[in-house]
């Protein structure tokens, strides 16, 4: 589904990604650690298309498609979701709107109709129920006065809803507590399925003891530098990043 | 004198034959405040107004509207706002025919010219456009809500003239007896062929513990010339609530002053301020804290696009006697587009201790991360920029009471900012 050769990567002049390579099959969870700095961030960033990260060279596919060439939001219609690592607040833009906006923006482009208001939103009061989150939040601006908990939360409740193909999940562990972290690995993992591909990128292995991966790879200076299974995640906790940075460089 | 301050004494004293009495009162207040002279662009508190307009505007008193201009009036007359009242004015004089003053009754009276002397006689140059409403205006409504029987009026203000036929002048006071409550939505309405010049004063007068709503929505034509002043005055405990939101004319100002009078007198101001093409809002909102424990949270949400100008400048002072007085001051602008222009002026003066003030301004760009977060949902470029826009107004129009009329400001809004659909309040 996903196939990156040899991704360079510029952030400001300065090189990020030095030739990533990564192929991501369906029905796949992947798991991307690394320490901080090491491109985690960008890669997922320029997966999703954000503005300012040139690509100097290497290609993307996915589904057979160039996605470098496609714009953020053509990406996203053709089923590529982001979960941010640190989700913005938008006052103003209420919850409930943005999550119809982008189901239609999707069905658009598959030549479908609008969605039906009223299933629409006992799909998401479903959905929201699994992410145990107040109703209120409906009409509240996105992620407006949330806690990084909430906010978090409210981008796995995004991805439910829009049930992508390809999922980027970005440091999505980060700023949860145990609780928090049990409620976001029950909604990845009942997106699981053979149709979709799932990329975490984490900087612990403890989300991974909820959402088990089928690899583990490890991203340092800009590379990966090594890929396994479960196994190497449990060796990077114990381990850490430095026997492998070493071999980096 | 200045040129354009003759030529208005010219046109006054053309027509002042046929004027009552009182029109040597008027007409020595108008001599007056022409003789000092008209604020120009080096005023401080005019500088970022658009003054070229009027130069070449008629100010003499039109005509009555006959049956043609009462139909184009009548045409552009929005849905009714739910509970209230509806006034119409027609070029300044009032219009019973396309009015229904309902169950309004003697709370409502309409005064002849020269018969409502201004309240507050400032004599600054920030109110020499008042002084020229007092000299011209055919009528002047006065609101009165008593204790016991509150009102809720809306005043449509049509203007149909082109700018060689005279200018109009709606002319309002509006006074809040103690414990007494009153709604206000004030709607100022112009065809796009109108060139006129549209001069408005309003003078509101709160009495203890009342409370005022007051709503303006300026929806003028693209060519309309807008000047507007409004003076406040609250008595102890009294409560104004003024939202404000302008999306037409070529050029508007409005000169704002609200003084709080009384002890634990408190006013909020939601102002904001929507232009694209060559157009120039300007408001000027002074705000004076002479009571202890008064209290202003005002808040301007400014965009600007194409070669538009939008400023907002507010004024907040607080007086030797406003111990324990608070303020709270937001200004926020949006620009989008590289050759508009947006003017925020936070200001403050304390002569008090014991007083809490906060205020903040800021102006840019559309905020790239929200924008690539939108986009990031598969949101088009074009729906999510507008919905930014949309956004950052939202703050100023959710202060509009009246739901069907938030949804038409909304519609507007929306169809000025590129068609968002509108954003529905909850699921």
């Amino acid at each position: 589904m996903l196939k990156i050769d040899d991704l360079r990567v510029s952030v400001g002049g300065k090189a990020v990604l030095k030739g990533l390579s990564l192929g991501v099959n369906a029905g796949e969870v992947h798991a991307i650690m690394g320490p901080n700095g090491s491109g985690k961030s960008t890669l997922s960033y320029v997966l999703a298309g954000r503005p300012g990260y040139e690509v100097t060279g290497g290609s993307v596919r996915y589904d057979g498609q160039d996605l470098l060439a496609l714009a953020p939001e053509e990406r996203a219609r053709a089923g590529v979701f982001l979960g941010f690592q640190y989700p913005v607040e938008i006052p103003g833009v209420n919850n409930v709107y943005l999550l119809k906006a982008a189901v239609n923006a999707a069905r658009k482009h598959r030549g479908q109709p609008e969605v039906d208001a009223f299933e629409f939103l006992q799909l998401v009061r479903d959905k929201m129920k699994l992410m145990q989150m107040d109703e209120d939040f409906l009409s509240r601006g996105v992620n407006e006065g949330f806690s990084g908990g909430e906010k978090k939360r409210n981008e796995i409740l995004q991805m439910l809803v829009l049930e992508p193909r390809l999922a980027l999940l970005d440091e999505t562990d980060s700023g949860l507590d145990i609780d928090a972290l049990k409620i976001v690995a029950r909604g990845v993992n009942t997106l699981r399925s053979a149709e979709r591909a799932i990329v975490l990128v984490t900087h612990y292995q403890r989300l991974l003891e909820h959402i088990v991966p089928d690899c583990v790879h490890v991203l340092a200076g800009g590379r990966i530098v090594r890929s396994g299974d479960r196994s190497l995640a449990l060796e990077l906790e114990q381990r850490g990043y430095d026997w492998l940075t070493g071999e980096a460089a | 004198m200045s040129a354009l301050a003759s030529r208005i004494l010219a046109e006054f004293e053309a027509a002042s034959p046929a004027q009552p009495a009182t029109a040597q009162t008027v007409g020595a207040r108008l001599r007056a405040a022409m003789a000092d002279g008209l604020p120009t662009g080096r005023d401080e508190n005019w500088k970022y107004a658009a003054l070229r307009g009027l130069e070449k505007a008629s100010f003499r008193r039109p005509a009555p509207p006959d049956a043609v201009r009462l139909a184009g009036a009548a045409a552009l007359l929005p849905n009714r706002v739910e509970g209230h009242c509806r006034l119409v004015f027609v070029d300044g004089y009032f219009a019973p025919s396309l009015s229904d003053a309902g169950d309004s009754g003697q709370g409502v009276t309409l005064l002849a010219p020269g018969a409502a002397p201004p309240a507050q006689a400032e004599d600054t140059r920030d109110f020499r456009y008042a002084t020229i409403n007092e000299a011209f205006a055919p009528n002047a409504l006065a609101v009165e809500a008593r204790r016991d029987a509150p009102l809720a009026i809306e005043i449509c203000a049509v203007t149909t003239l082109t700018a060689d036929a005279g200018a109009a002048y709606p002319r309002l006071l509006l006074r809040v007896a103690t414990e007494a409550s009153l709604s206000v939505v004030e709607r100022h309405l112009s065809a796009p062929e109108v060139t006129a010049l549209t001069n408005v004063s309003i003078e509101v007068e709160v009495a203890a513990a009342g409370k005022l709503r007051h709503v303006r929505l300026q929806q003028h034509g693209t060519r309309a010339q807008v000047v507007e002043t409004l003076r406040a005055t609250l008595a102890a405990d009294a409560r104004y609530e003024l939202t404000q939101v302008a999306l037409g004319s070529q050029a508007a100002r409005i000169t704002a002053r609200i003084a709080l009078a009384g002890r634990g007198a408190e006013c909020g101001v939601h102002a904001a301020a929507i232009a694209d093409g060559a157009r120039v809002l300007d408001a000027c909102v002074q705000i004076e804290h002479l009571a202890p424990q008064t209290r202003t949270r005002e808040l301007a949400r400014a965009i600007a696009a194409g070669r538009a100008r939008v400023a907002f400048n507010g004024h907040i002072r607080m007086a030797r006697g406003a111990t324990g007085a608070e303020s709270e001051q937001s200004l926020r602008g949006l620009l989008s587009g590289t050759d508009c222009e947006i003017d925020l002026r936070p200001q403050l003066e304390i002569y008090v201790d014991a007083v809490k003030a906060s205020h903040g301004a800021t102006t840019g760009k559309l905020d790239e991360q929200m924008l690539f977060y939108l986009l990031s949902r598969g949101l088009d470029p074009s729906t999510a920029q507008a919905l930014l826009k949309w956004a950052f107004v939202e703050d100023v129009v959710t202060h509009l009471a009246d739901r069907g009329l938030r949804r038409e400001v909304e519609r507007e809004i929306a169809t000025r900012l590129g068609d968002v659909p509108p954003m529905k309040e909850s699921a």
